[in-house]
């Protein structure tokens, strides 16, 4: 049994070994089965804790809201060198945004058609995460992320169905020449999405549905100096959404194009890191008529991050974030008195300041306070009175996470 | 002024002279039949981007604790990268699905053991800890 246990699980897996092992430990003989190192099983679960002085931010924060929770469990098998399977479980739970419902993060068969100590070429199938920017795969895995919250001019948490993930399939490429690496990534397909693109496109949860109605591309250039001491990247994805009205709708059938492009700069050192983004997203829309107006429309944003860690089991954060619904009014007066409504909605300057400590591989505690002035990356879903949006808040946030 | 030179230059060589010299190693499976490997190769593995042998076994890889000292040697040293970046390197493609990480065992004996008894394994070890259930293999 200990011989099994030991030649079988990562120790990262070890807590769930654990429990696979007990089952079948009376029946395995004490040679271990090949294929058992060809099985990865990982997992994490977060639970948040978030408290603003006004407004809403996963939940109802004014109060302390507990209403943030991560809950992921991930297999991934190799068949051989060439061929890999793997599939993602995720619950998340993020005030109104989303509910904690089980949902398939990804899902994949991955054929390597080229491998060698220059290159790796491949097709992956399924539903597969979106390479966007720099965090946008692995978004919603605690430990992969810089704070509690990824900076939101760049991952916009209101946004996040449509930048996740796609289903269809995507290419890659990876070529390596001495210590540069350049990672290519083009896949198509369509989101999944659901009602939060209706509020954050469309204002409000009306009676029909958004899907996503024709194909969209997503792609991404990485160069990598020394695997990740330095890493350049280009992002973006393009992707249409259609309205269909219920029977009795005020809302005629539109369409609604979406851009949503990213520039990435960060280095490693050994024990600093300085990133930096910059997001673009242009969107159209078409068809709607009169209730939601014809139009097109360039958000933008970006963040500047500075990473310290001055003891192996600490780290410090800070950060300056800004993030305009329109890159051609980023004080927000135009848009507030065309809609009669707060500039303030209209933008955020958030400044961060964050500390991890993680003893560990398998646990990690994080503290966060952002202070922000404008609300534009808060959903109109949480916050459903512009009026009662206050402009200058501030927001502590603590993330508990435990990963195998 | 001369003394306190001295006597530094001493200690200093005093604390070099203590700092655990380890030579780190890499070793493969006995039954692996490359017998060097280049820095791009090696990089290339413990990547996790290069998957087979030229025979066509799969390569499994096998690493110490992000935080063992050995670990963090062979990290610098062979494969010129924070281990930190390499644990981020192998999150990214474990929890986007495109990929696995190393296998990671506890101590330097299960590391021995582990490569000694799965086919295609590749990991390390300190120079004086290597026996014949494993084969050192040359960096070139």
């Amino acid at each position: 049994m200990t011989a099994f246990e030991k030649s079988t699980c990562t120790s990262r897996s070890h807590w769930l070994c654990v429990l696979f092992l007990l089952l079948p430990a009376a029946t395995v003989a004490a040679q271990e089965p090949e294929w058992w190192n060809d099985l990865q099983i990982h997992g994490f679960l977060s639970q948040g804790y978030v408290d603003s002085s006004d407004n809403s931010f996963y939940g109802d924060s004014e109060q302390g809201s507990f209403d943030f929770r991560e809950i992921g469990l991930n297999a991934s098998f190799r068949f051989s060198p060439r061929w890999l399977v793997s599939a993602q479980l995720l619950s998340r739970k993020a005030g109104e945004m989303s509910e904690g419902g089980l949902n398939l993060d990804y899902g994949l068969v991955d054929l390597t058609v080229l491998s060698d100590e220059y290159r790796r070429v491949g097709l992956v199938a399924g539903r597969f995460k979106n390479p966007i920017g720099l965090y946008n795969d692995t978004r919603d895995v605690p430990f992969t992320r810089p704070s509690v919250f990824l900076p939101q001019s760049v991952y916009w948490d209101k946004l996040r169905d449509i930048m996740l993930s796609n289903d269809g399939a995507q290419l890659y490429g990876e070529f390596y020449r001495g210590r540069h690496g350049l990672s290519l990534q083009l896949g198509v397909g369509n989101p999944p999405i659901d009602d939060n693109l209706e509020w954050a496109y469309l204002g409000y949860d009306w009676p029909g549905s958004v899907e996503s109605d024709s194909p969209g591309f997503v792609g991404r250039a990485l160069y990598e100096l020394d695997d990740g001491r330095l890493r350049l990247a280009l992002s973006g994805i393009t992707t249409t959404m259609a309205y269909r009205p219920a029977e009795v709708d005020p809302l005629v059938a539109g369409s609604i194009d979406i851009d949503y492009f990213v520039g990435s700069f960060q280095y490693n050192g050994e024990n600093w890191s300085l990133t930096a983004e910059y997001m673009q997203e242009p969107v159209r829309w078409s068809g709607f008529e009169d209730v939601v107006r014809d139009r097109r429309n360039t958000a933008d944003g970006a963040y500047l991050q500075g990473t310290y860690r001055p003891l192996p089991d600490w780290e410090l954060l800070l950060r300056y974030d800004a993030a305009f619904h329109d890159k051609t009014d980023r004080d927000g007066e135009r848009q507030g008195d065309e809609k009669g409504l707060p500039a303030h909605l209209f933008y955020s300057h958030t400044w961060t300041f964050g500390l991890t400590w993680s003893p560990n591989e398998h646990i990690m505690l994080r503290g966060q306070y952002d202070r922000v002035d404008g609300t534009a990356f808060l959903s109109n879903e949480e916050n459903p009175n512009p009026f009662a949006t206050v402009r200058n808040w501030y927001m502590f946030s603590l993330l508990l996470s435990v990963g195998f | 002024m001369g003394r306190w030179f001295i006597n530094s230059l001493i200690l200093i060589s005093a604390l070099w002279l203590t700092l655990p010299a380890v030579a780190v190693e890499l070793v493969v499976n006995p039954a692996v039949t490359e017998t060097s490997l280049t820095q791009d190769k090696v990089r290339a593995i413990f990547n996790m981007r290069l998957l087979s042998w030229p025979d066509g076994t799969p390569v499994r890889v096998f690493v110490l604790k992000d935080r063992d000292p050995l670990h963090r040697e062979f990290s610098k040293r062979v494969l010129q990268v924070f281990p930190h970046q390499l644990r981020r390197s192998w999150d990214r493609r474990v929890y986007s699905g495109v990929g696995q990480a190393p296998q990671q065992v506890d101590s330097v004996d299960e590391m021995r053991r582990r490569v000694a008894g799965t086919p295609g394994a590749i990991g390390y070890l300190p120079e004086d800890r290597i026996d014949d259930s494993v084969r050192k293999i040359d960096l070139h």
